[in-house]
């Protein structure tokens, strides 16, 4: 899948630590599974509880998601109206994509900002949560914390590099990288299916449903 | 034009007390505080502000005056929960002596760490205990699910030998239903509006907590204020809060009243519950809970989080309930 | 506090900026921290933070994650691949052919997945490929596709009823089993709307397909199996009360497991796929979530809500009438927007003028989702619908609504047999829960 990010060291790293911490959700979200089956069948069946698995569940998807935003935009997913803008000129859209690059980057590092004050009042309030794990809110919320860290670094990162290809009136290679997904990238990004090149269509790819009515 | 100060108020979801007491209080402000301001009022699940963050919104000034749940705000402060731990006040007549004589502690606690100044403290109510199995006595629920809200609520339930699970309180009655689990607590009053009689047999009136709601003004607004002022705010909220404590026991005497059956019933739905009588040995656990439980788990998190706080429970507390 | 035209100004800047290509995300958050700053300054941008880390703390939204990995692990374990074509034997008879089966194989994913956007994403990764070279109308494929998707949410689980709940404190399992009549009327709708079109223009559905054998097509059913078996441990874990929504989703999560096992695809660079495209599913979502939210919290201290609630309390009609209009203005809306900002950003506005009125709020849970689901397939900002556009890659956009158009029509009918028999949403919460 296509990258907004410039070819660069920094861009390479910044994305392998993304795809690593969503792989690393991902599995927090089975072993989360699994917790939760034991809890529920031992409540049910022998009389005994984990308790606080519903605890740590009720700080996952915020955490998950924050971790996600990252990831999501550097494959572009994050969710945007190309209607009107596709009808634009090269150049309107290349402003214009270059201005929303920058907007949600500005939103990002306030959110960093304004999240980083949550976790330095949790520590100062020394803040715990009423629950029978009693959860100091300050490790949770680093981790939430993390994950906005990340997106924000993300951002600015390419939010510079948009600027950059702006001032340098290099307004194709703006579009190409930082305009909505086009339909197909878009489409391939949730099925795997590349859809104007018919060779992947191959009988290895995913969806080899042509016996459907044989 | 009056002033306005801006309010955020109790969950509309509380019920009763926050529609026929609260909200009318502060909608007729001017008139009720004497003082040429409005209060621009709101509950705070109508506004998406989450009762754990009362305190929060008070010191950075986002509201004037703020209801504070202190069972949910007691993840920033522990302090507060101090005149609510299991097994202390149990019914109106000792939270009323545990309060008064809380109230100077809480006020100079408010005013110091979280920018508020302390208006008055009003309960929901003993919480207490609904279950879909036969129970003559607390020591019944060994073995059963109890579906708890808090940390000292659940080591007490773990002394007795039950299982806790806490589940949120609006998915409880399915809960039970379903036999997710077999016990719950809360008060009589909110169970009977969701529909836990419904679901549940027994009903015993014995109270762990009273769930105090407490009412504090952002520190800066109030020294705006002239002393003629202040005078009038704080004996109209006197006034108001005597009035609430009142009207809280009304109610629960009368939901718990409703939920098994008996008469006079005015305020919610009648139902046929097995009334389970209170006995000295079940009075007896709760109040050794205090000394062995409840108040050894909340006093070390809350030494962690003010080093006096003990001691000065201890000391304003102590002697109401006989404790050193 | 405010006035109508300010709410105006505010709601142009927001589609404004929305139709310049800004991520919706960013603005909502614009036009929230505008109104807050103007209005109450400092404390109230600074109250950004306790929203947005509010926003997730909150267990049952974690049941979002769970049901978007659950349908993505049966989806790259190759369960949905044989789940189509067994459904194909059976269904390819019927005038119309293969169309019925994205309808049927949208209808059974549907009913193990949480997400439409994932429904339509696999749906349409397993059916396309099987109407390469066999002349149907590509309208009808696209827009059965489309159709088939917007049942994603409708039929139990769904990331919108869990939101919904979320919102309004509404009990998610009653919800869940709010939404099973609804869908299966739906679903009945989409298959005759297909069945009248083929006897209406045969030319539609290609040629007939040859008949499998009984015996046959009885032994390829064994892959209906595995979707139901999770359906039937997420429902019943609900409902025999093992577990709560969010714990049947991890225990659906758990089932998946082994069924993609069975079909040999059980792999870590398969769970790794999963991850990646559950993580980006769910952030998508997340983000549009936590902005909107800051946005309601704004709105609800200018007392918008509470003034529009106050205005239609005034004009005094009766819910039937209410529900009309509210359905008209999830038609407009739904031209603009995607199910997400629709479901978030109205609720705070609508629900108390519901709770007004006295209309159930389990009901109206479900007619929510179904206008989201109207939403999804109305032009021009709809996953669905991109999903739709990219295949074609040719032709004017109009071809494709054509292929939508009679869907569509069917969403009405049912939006219609919904507000007037609201008791096909609360019959069996009811039944099985109690009033
Ligand atoms: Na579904
Ligand atoms: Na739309």
């Amino acid at each position: 899948m296509k990258t907004l990010l410039p070819r660069h060291d920094v861009s390479r790293a910044l994305a392998r630590v993304c795809d690593w911490t969503v792989i690393a959700c991902g599995w927090w979200l089975i072993a989360l599974s699994v917790m939760t089956c034991v809890e529920m069948l031992g409540r049910k069946l022998f009389s005994f509880s984990l308790q606080g698995i519903d605890e740590i569940g009720s700080y996952t998807y915020g955490i998950v998601g924050a971790f996600g935003f990252a990831y999501t935009l550097i494959t572009r997913s994050h969710t945007r109206v190309d209607f009107l803008l596709s009808r634009f000129s090269v150049r309107a859209r290349a402003a214009l994509n270059m201005l929303a690059m920058v907007s949600l980057a500005a939103l990002a590092l306030m959110c960093l900002w304004r999240g980083y004050n949550v976790v330095v009042e949790s520590i100062e309030l020394r803040s715990t949560a009423a629950t029978p794990l009693a959860t100091p809110m300050w490790i949770p919320q680093a981790i939430w914390l993390c994950g906005y860290l990340m997106f924000a670094l993300v951002a600015a990162w390419a939010a510079l590099d948009a600027l950059r290809l702006f001032c340098r009136g290099r307004l194709g290679e703006l579009n190409e990288r930082f305009g909505p997904q086009t339909i197909e990238e878009e489409i391939e990004a949730e099925t795997e299916v590349q859809l104007k090149t018919p060779a992947a269509v191959s009988p290895t790819a995913p969806m080899g449903a042509t016996g459907a009515a044989s | 034009d009056n002033a306005k100060l801006r309010v955020a108020g109790n969950l509309v979801a509380t019920g009763l007390i926050q529609q026929t007491k609260e909200q009318p209080f502060f909608e007729n402000f001017a008139k009720n505080t004497g003082l040429p301001i409005d209060a621009d009022y709101k509950p705070m699940d109508v506004l998406g502000v989450k009762d754990a963050d009362g305190l929060r919104v008070l010191k950075s000034g986002l509201f004037d005056v703020v209801t504070l749940r202190l069972a949910q705000v007691s993840r920033d402060e522990p302090f507060f929960l101090g005149p609510d731990i299991v097994g202390l006040s149990t019914d109106y007549e000792v939270a009323r002596k545990v309060v008064d004589a809380y109230r100077d502690a809480f006020d100079k606690r408010l005013q110091e760490r979280h920018g508020g100044k302390l208006l008055g403290i009003y309960p929901f109510g003993p919480q207490v205990v609904f279950c879909k199995v036969q129970i003559n006595g607390l020591a019944d629920l060994k073995g059963r699910k109890v579906r708890v809200y808090d940390q000292s609520l659940a080591k007490f339930i773990e002394k007795l030998g039950g299982i806790p699970v806490t589940i949120p309180f609006g998915e409880t009655q399915q809960a039970l239903e379903r036999g997710v689990t077999d016990c719950a607590i809360t008060g009589p009053s909110s169970a009977n509006s969701a529909g836990w009689p419904e679901v549940t047999t027994h009903f015993m009136p014995i109270g762990f907590q009273i769930a105090l709601n407490a009412y504090a003004i952002n520190l800066s607004k109030w020294n705006a204020m002239t002393p003629d002022q202040q005078a009038k705010l704080t004996a109209a909220f006197r006034k108001f809060e005597t009035e609430v404590w009142a009207y809280s026991k009304e109610l629960f005497d009368d939901a718990s009243r409703c939920n098994v059956g008996k008469e006079p019933c005015k305020t919610v739905k009648k139902f046929a519950m097995k009334d389970v009588p209170v006995k000295a040995a079940d009075e007896q656990m709760v109040r050794e809970a205090l000394a062995t439980v409840s108040f050894p788990t909340w006093s070390e998190l809350c030494d962690k989080s003010y080093e006096k706080c003990s001691a000065t429970w201890k000391q304003v507390v102590g002697p109401v309930v006989g404790l050193k | 506090m405010i006035g109508p035209f300010e709410i105006l100004v505010g709601l142009a800047i927001m589609l404004g900026l929305m139709f310049l290509g800004f991520h919706v995300a960013t603005t909502m958050l614009v036009v929230g921290l505008l109104g807050a700053l103007m209005h109450f300054g400092m404390p109230a941008i600074n109250a950004v933070g306790e929203q947005l880390w509010a926003a997730g703390e909150d267990y049952l939204l974690l049941s979002i994650p769970l049901y978007i990995l659950l349908g993505e692990i049966l989806m790259r374990g190759g369960a949905t691949d044989k789940m189509y074509q067994s459904l194909g034997q059976w269904l390819n008879r019927m005038p119309g052919g293969l169309l019925h089966t994205n309808i049927g194989a949208s209808a059974l994913f549907s009913a193990v997945s949480g997400s439409s956007v994932a429904t339509a994403a696999t749906i349409s990764t397993v059916a396309l490929p099987a109407f390469k070279n066999r002349k149907y109308d590509q309208r009808m494929v696209l827009g059965t596709i489309a159709a088939g998707a917007s049942l994603g949410n409708l039929i139990p689980p769904g990331v919108a009823f869990i939101i919904y709940g979320s919102m309004t404190n509404t009990s998610a399992a009653r919800l869940y089993m709010a939404g099973i009549l609804p869908g299966a009327i739906m679903t009945v709708l989409f298959l005759l709307t297909i069945l009248a079109i083929c006897v209406w223009r045969p030319a539609v559905a290609g040629a007939r397909e040859g008949s499998t054998a009984l015996g046959e097509k009885l032994r390829h059913s064994v892959h209906l199996l595995g979707p139901l078996a999770v359906f039937a441990v997420v429902m019943g874990g609900i409902y025999t009360g093992w577990a709560t929504v969010t714990e049947s989703a991890a225990l659906g999560v758990i089932v998946c497991l082994p069924i993609a096992a069975a079909y040999g695809k059980l792999n870590i660079a398969m769970l790794h796929e999963c991850f990646r495209s559950t993580m980006r599913l769910t952030a998508m979502t997340a983000l549009i979530l936590v902005a909107a939210l800051y946005l309601n919290f704004v709105l609800s201290m200018l007392g918008v809500p509470q003034a529009l609630a106050s205005l239609i309390k005034s004009a005094d009609v009766s819910p039937v009438m209410l529900l009309w209009m509210l359905a008209v203005l999830y038609l407009v809306l739904g031209i603009a927007l995607e199910t997400m900002p629709m479901l978030v950003g109205t609720l705070p506005v609508v629900f108390p003028i519901i709770q007004a009125a006295g209309i159930d709020p389990v009901f109206f849970g479900v007619f929510m989702v179904l206008m989201c689901e109207i939403s999804l397939i109305s032009p021009p900002i709809g996953m669905t619908l991109y999903v739709i556009q990219g295949v074609r890659a040719e032709g004017s956009i109009n071809d494709v609504f054509q292929g939508t158009l009679p869907f569509f029509a069917a969403m009405i009918v049912m939006t219609a047999i919904l507000i007037h028999n609201p008791s096909i949403a609360t019959y069996l919460p009811n039944l099985m829960f109690g009033k």
